[in-house]
Parts: C-alpha cells; structure tokens; sequence
C-alpha cells in the first residue's frame, strides 16, 4: 500500500491519510467519544488509550493529518489557537526571555505583554520584518523567537530562515504563526522553525464554526515533551467533535485556500492605484516591502489582503458600512468573504501605527468560482460594493445602458430593471442626481475599449449551428453574390 | 437618385434630412449614431450620393461569440478560445428614395470588403433584424438564422469572401 506521507499534500488532507472506518470501512472516520477505555486484564492498556483528556482517536487522526501537511515530527490539537500559542511559551522555563512580533494577531500580542510577564517570562516585540532588528535583539537568554508571516493585519512577511538562524545559533527556538500562510502555501519547518501553530479556527477548518488550535513539532524533543505536559496538565484539549469537523475541512483545504488567494490577487491589482485607496497590503504585489521574500519562501502569496482608504478612518468604516456581499465580521478563513475595520477592534495601540485600513478577507468559494468565469463584473460588484470605485459603478451601469439612450426621463422604460436599480444606487453613492450620474456614466463609455465589448451568449443548438458554419462555410448564395454585384454598380468607392 | 455612391465613415454630414420610413432606425441615426462613434462602441458608415445626401448607412462592432456548450467532437476543428471574434451589423436602413434599388444589399457588401480590409479576426458577420422582414431581407442575402436565437442571423467571413472574390473574378 502507497505511503500516505509520500503522497502531495492535497491528497493527504483529501483522504485523510487514507483511513477507513475498520468495521464498516466507510470512507469517513466515526467521531470517537467515549472518554475511559477498559484495560486489560493483567492491568495493561494496550490500544494505548487510558483516559479521554487527551486520549482520542479522532483528535490523534486529525492531528496526523496536519502533522504530514506541514512535515512533522508530530502535531497537537488544542482547544484554541490562544491554547496553542500559550503553550509554546508556558513550556519555557520560568524566567526566559521571548522575543515577539509587534505586528501579530493581537489577542496573542496583549497575552505576551500582559501575561506572560505574570508567568515570570521576560517579553521584548521587534519589528519582524527586519533580520537586524531581531539579531539585535536577541539575548544570551532568549528561548524563543515567535514570529507570525504573514502577520495579521498588515499582512507583513518575515524572513523564516534568516530567524530560524538567528534563534540557532542563539540556542533559542523558533515558534511561527501560519495560520495566514496555511501549509498549502509554507512549510516553515522545512525552512528551519521548530515549531508551526496555526490557529485552526481559520483556514485550516475553513467552515468558521470551529474554534481550535494547532502545534506542529520539527522533531521529538524536551520542548515538545514539556508541551505536551501543559496541554493535559491545564486541560487545553480539543473536543472530538470539533477535531472531526476540523477533519472534515481538512479535506478540502487546498482547494479552498488556493482559490481564496487568486480571489485576493485579483482585487489587490484591482485596488492598487484606485482612485479611493490609499494603499494595499498583500504580499503577492511587488509594492509590498516583503514581496521578495514572500515569493522566495511562499508557493502562494495568501487570501488576506488590507487596504488603506483614503479619507481618514471615517472613510474606512463607512467603506465597510456600505459592505453587502462582504460581512463585516471578525476572524478569516472561512469560505464567507469578510471585511473588517481592524482598529475598531483592536484600538489604539503603542507600538504601531496601523492608521485607517480595511482588512479585506476574500473568500468565498462561490465568489472565487464567479470571479474566474466573469472578473471584471464580479470585482466591479466587490469593489462597488464597499462604495469605495463609484467610478467602476458607473461603469458597469454603463454597460447595462447600452440600448438607451442619456435622457433620463426615458431611463425607466429604455434599461432592465436591474441596471436601473444599479444606476439610482450608484448616484446615490456619488451624491449626485440621476441624469449627472447617466452623463458621466457615457462619459467614462467612452473609454471603453475593443476588448470590453460585450460577448454574445448563443443557445446550445445556435451555437453548435454557428461553429458548424465556421468550420464548413458554405459556398454563398446567389443573393449574397448578388449583394456584390450590387456594390460594383453602385459605389464607386469605399473610403 | 443619383447614383455612383461613395461609402465613408460618419463625419460632419447632414443627417438631418435622412428618412428610412422606420422611426427607430432615424432617430438612432440623428440622436445616437455619432455619440457612438465618439465612444468607439460602434462604426458608423454612410452611402453618399453625387449631391452629398446621405442615402443609407450601417454601423459595425466588435463582438465576440462564446463557443462554450459545444459537443467535445465539434469543439475539437476549433481554435482553443472560449470565444471567437465576430462582427456584428448593428445597424442598416437605407433611404426611402433609394429602396428596392439593391443599395441594401450593396451596403452589406460594403461591410464584407471594409472588414476584408481591416485584415481583423473575424470569423463572422452578425446581424440582429429588428422585424421579420427584415430577417427576411437578410436571409435572401445568405444570412442564416441561428436556431433559438429569434432574430439573430449570421454569416460566415469565409463565405462572404468567397463572394467577393468571385464578383471580383
């Protein structure tokens, strides 16, 4: 039988490692619940399964599944990604010195400031992004580097191997945050991190209605050994039925992610240069100041983006005000495309300025699907849709116009009730009346080119008729021939 | 009627006078035509006569033809496009002292060698009638009508072209 580990990744989460349920030998996996097992009869516990906290069958498969994902050693479930962030560092001796991203998730960042300290552990946060700034700041008793690339929300990148260096050659270690990169797109192990957690909530579910958390180990070691202690001893663990639905995400987790970043790539070439964004963050543009090492390091650049809207951060939480198709919810991942004024949420913060942006996390996968079948319409209704290009709004109106004609008070019995609706919101959006709003939209028609003309949709039969045409054209006809008779008597010239 | 015509693209002449007898055709003639062709969604060409009257016109654009729900064997002669280029013939009306004279048909003619011309992809002419006589006049010239499309007809470059080679012969 093939070796599940020798496989691609996207068939190990795909079939879950190849398991069958042994009794039936269904294709999924039962949800193992029961919390004691019996022992044998001369006192031994042979299946290895003594106590439900943290003996699980299903919670050990899942975290197979993700061990061979991201090439370890061994993986661990944990109750959230809070509980397996926690974990890394409450298993550090008391007193050691960590060095922290300032740019991370921020739940994980107020823990390192303002819990870890309780915990005895001395905490310093760098700027990631730079090799020196974190030689610099290493010292003699530093255990542990945490990074997080790209590190939410400004979706910044951190070198992986020049740190994992750096923490070495130190004797520390290196904890990376991947969740943002899920294993599709990094596998940090292989580039020298000891350790890979990802909050699992996020894309490794998928679904957004698991809350979890994952550690991933390098090798077999007394920080890993001592890992495992604090899970059980403070009771971390994850419930079976959430490693199952966890699971069950799994399986499609490449699919999902890599559709997620075209949908991301595609609205950040989009937004770059808008007339209404001020800037864009995602590490796929060359802009980005992490873009050279993302792509050296990256196989993918993610689903994440930020943009910075200009008009203050007013301007930002009204564009996300305006928001339909994307919700306004916190967290990512999930296959809902969410939107999200991240200063709301985190407020004032000391160590970095994150001014007024807009953490755009492209999802969907129906949104992803429509975006490559039809682009331009698709990211027009995205973009319109955070009010942010009532320029593309006009646009697209525009297009829906093409039989009317610029006399506003025909425009209700010329246009389909559907690009009506598009019009009177979009000059609503400009705050402008109906038939300004129509000028400008023939306006901007006129930059349209060759290349925007609509295409005609045939039925089945007409174009199987249509292709036949062009792939035996019939001789003409006499009328046709006739036609050419005609020019030649009666146009002397054709300027 | 003072025939030979010249064909030209729509600039500085006078529209004002043009009656093709349908109402929809002149008004897109005299409000709509040139504001296409200011926003380059549509040619516009026109039939002059020795006195400068305008005696017919037709507008021309780009299109494209999604070929996407074809069977696997027909999809295979085909080149590899989800859509191949066409023209369409949006517009033709001809005057009502010019009608019944063949100018119709020539102008159809005149579209063929103006596309010939332009050495552009296109692997058809498209036309959409507006009436059923329309569709009827168009049929007569080699159009063919698409099945479920009500109005829709169209005719293969190839084929036009051979006509054209052959008046030319």
């Amino acid at each position: 039988m093939t070796d599940p580990h020798s496989l691609k990744p996207r068939t190990i989460a795909a079939q879950a490692l190849g398991a069958i349920e042994p009794e039936t030998r269904g294709v999924a996996l039962p949800v193992h619940v029961s919390t004691t097992f019996i022992r044998d009869p001369d006192n031994q516990y042979r299946t290895g399964y003594i106590y439900g906290r943290p003996d699980n069958a299903t919670v050990r498969h899942t975290e197979a599944v993700i061990a061979a994902l991201e090439g370890a050693h061994e993986a661990m479930l944990f109750a959230s990604g809070m509980a397996a962030a926690t974990s890394v560092v409450l298993a550090l001796p008391p007193g050691s010195h960590v060095l922290g991203p300032q740019v991370c998730y921020w739940g994980f960042r107020d823990w390192l400031i303002n819990e870890a300290p309780l915990f005895g552990y001395r905490v310093d946060l760098v700027d990631m992004g730079s090799v020196d700034a974190v030689r610099a700041a290493v010292k003699p008793d530093t255990k542990l580097i945490w990074i997080e690339t790209p590190s939410n929300p400004l979706w910044g990148i951190t070198d992986i191997a020049a740190v994992a260096e750096i923490a070495h050659k130190a004797g520390a270690r290196l904890a990376i945050d991947s969740t943002a990169a899920t294993p599709v797109f990094t596998r940090p192990l292989s580039l020298g991190a000891d350790i890979v957690m990802h909050s699992a909530t996020k894309y490794l579910n998928g679904h957004s209605d698991v809350i979890a958390g994952a550690l991933a180990a390098a090798r077999d070691d007394a920080l890993w050994t001592r890992i495992k202690q604090v899970r059980g001893h403070h009771g971390a663990i994850l419930g079976p039925f959430e490693a199952w639905l966890l699971l069950r995400g799994l399986r499609t987790l490449e699919v999902r992610v890599k559709a997620q970043a075209e949908s991301a790539a595609l609205l950040a070439t989009r937004f770059a240069n808008h007339a209404f964004i001020s800037s864009v963050l995602y590490p796929g543009l060359p802009s980005h100041p992490g873009h050279a090492v993302a792509a050296r390091q990256m196989s993918g650049f993610g689903g994440m983006l930020s943009i910075r809207v200009k008009g203050g951060e007013r301007a930002a939480i009204d564009a996300a005000a305006r928001v339909n198709l994307w919700k306004r919810a916190t967290s990512l991942g999930g296959v809902e495309s969410l939107i999200e004024h991240r200063a709301s949420i985190e407020g004032p913060v000391p160590l970095t300025c994150y001014d007024c942006r807009l953490v755009w996390k492209t999802s969907t996968i129906s949104t992803t699907i429509s975006i490559a079948r039809c682009a331009p319409r698709i990211e027009l209704l995205a973009a319109e849709d955070a009010g942010i290009c009532p320029v593309n709004y006009r646009t697209l109106a525009a297009r829906d116009m093409s039989e009317s004609n610029t006399r506003t008070s025909r425009l209700e019995t010329r246009i389909s009730p559907e690009a009506l609706a598009l019009v009177k919101r979009a000059a609503e959006i400009e705050g402008r009346s109906i038939s300004d709003f129509v000028v400008a939209a023939a306006q901007d028609a006129a930059r349209r080119t060759i290349a925007d003309v609509e295409i005609i949709r045939l039925s089945r039969s007409a174009q199987k008729k249509f292709a036949a045409l062009l792939l035996d054209p019939p001789q003409p006809s006499a009328g046709l021939k006739k036609a050419f008779k005609h020019h030649r008597r009666l146009v002397r010239d054709v300027r | 009627m003072k025939p030979p015509f010249v064909t030209e693209p729509l600039g500085q002449h006078n529209r004002g006078a043009f009656f093709s007898g349908s109402e929809a055709l002149d008004r897109y003639f005299k409000e709509r035509a040139s504001q296409d062709v200011r926003r380059r969604v549509a040619g516009c060409f026109v039939a002059i006569d020795s006195d400068s009257q305008i005696a017919g016109f037709y507008t021309l654009a780009a299109s494209s033809v999604a070929l996407d729900a074809l069977p696997d064997g027909m999809a295979k002669g085909l080149p590899r496009y989800p859509v191949v280029p066409a023209m369409l013939l949006g517009r033709l009306a001809v005057a009502t002292a010019y009608q019944g004279k063949g100018l119709g048909s020539a102008l159809i003619a005149d579209a063929v060698l103006r596309i010939d011309r332009l050495g552009i992809g296109a692997f058809a002419l498209l036309v959409d009638a507006k009436d059923e006589r329309a569709k009827a006049f168009y049929q007569s010239k080699g159009f063919i009508s698409l099945p479920g499309e009500a109005r829709r007809l169209c005719v293969a470059m190839e084929t036009a072209l051979r006509a054209l080679r052959a008046a030319n012969a």
